[in-house]
């Protein structure tokens, strides 16, 4: 068995642990809890780095469980300990987080999106990932991927409308 | 106007949320060490014999696939099996984290992987 590639690991961290950051920020809503996420995310990847089996990018792959590791953070946390007024509204907390009126309201509007439709909005629109890695990440077909994103654009895009918010620019 | 370019003097990532270059390093080097110190801890245990463990792999796939999770049967139960338990998706997290199902990582991730899954 060929043995784990530590330094390739932490190559993978160091690369992308920005965006992971991200993508986690944007789930949690919180700078500690995503920090937390991207730290558990990383114990699991190493620890199933042996099982990935090369049908994807290593780091699609490894940006799916960073994604799925902020899901369950979310449904761990009780809203009441965890989320303040803004977080409420999906504004995410963070010293890195800076928006002005129109992006603090296109958060708002994803927050109101489903679930699935909040994933692939955010997934394709704010890290312009492509279909394909969309759908390797969410385990779904790209057609219903395109249906979702169309769907949630055009709800935002909406809600933007009515707050007298030019629509944003979406591909 | 476009509602993602909040200073188009210094363009970031649309989504607002900009991670400086040491704060991410930094958060790199943490998640790195805590992964690589992490391999040492002992799997959770897992005595069921091998076939016991791919039918209950299997049943649970297509449960979690319908919506539904089962329990694995009681590793100390081969002489008076317990029935299945089927639970919401919900139930069966609560079950997890609170360690009522010993599921290992491995085994939670490789179903994940396999069925596409990603949200319990």
């Amino acid at each position: 068995m060929q043995a784990k590639d530590s330094a390739e690991f932490t190559e993978l961290v160091q690369r992308h642990a920005a965006l992971w950051y991200r993508v986690a920020l944007r789930v949690v809503l919180d700078h500690a809890a995503a920090q937390d996420v991207v730290q558990d995310a990383c114990v699991k990847i190493w620890g199933a780095w042996d099982s990935f089996r090369g049908t994807s990018a290593r780091s699609t792959w490894a940006y799916r469980v960073v994604l799925n590791e902020a899901l369950t953070a979310k449904r761990r946390a009780r809203p009441t300990e965890t989320l303040d007024a803004s977080q409420h509204a999906g504004i995410p907390d963070s010293p890195y987080f800076e928006a002005d009126a129109a992006l603090t309201a296109l958060y708002q509007a994803v927050a109101s999106l489903p679930e699935r439709q909040r994933l692939v909005f955010q997934l394709r629109y704010f890290d312009e990932l492509p279909y394909a890695d969309i759908a390797s990440v969410l385990g779904t077909s790209e057609g219903g991927l395109k249906a979702n994103y169309h769907h949630a654009v055009a709800k935002i895009k909406k809600q933007l409308a009515e707050l007298n918010l030019d629509a944003f620019e979406a591909s | 106007m476009n509602a993602m370019k909040t200073n188009p003097s210094t363009p970031g990532p649309r989504d607002g949320i900009h991670v400086p270059a040491d704060f991410a390093a930094d958060l790199a080097a943490r998640a790195s060490a805590k992964a690589l110190s992490a391999q040492w801890t002992p799997a959770r245990t897992v005595t069921l014999p091998r076939w016991r463990r791919i039918l209950w792999t299997a049943a649970s796939a297509a449960a979690v696939a319908a919506g539904v999770f089962m329990f694995r049967p009681d590793e100390q139960g081969s002489a008076n099996p317990t029935p299945p338990v089927t639970l919401s998706a919900d139930d069966a997290w609560t079950a997890l984290d609170e360690g009522q199902v010993t599921l290992t990582d491995d085994e939670l991730f490789e179903l994940a992987e396999t069925h596409g899954i990603t949200t319990l």
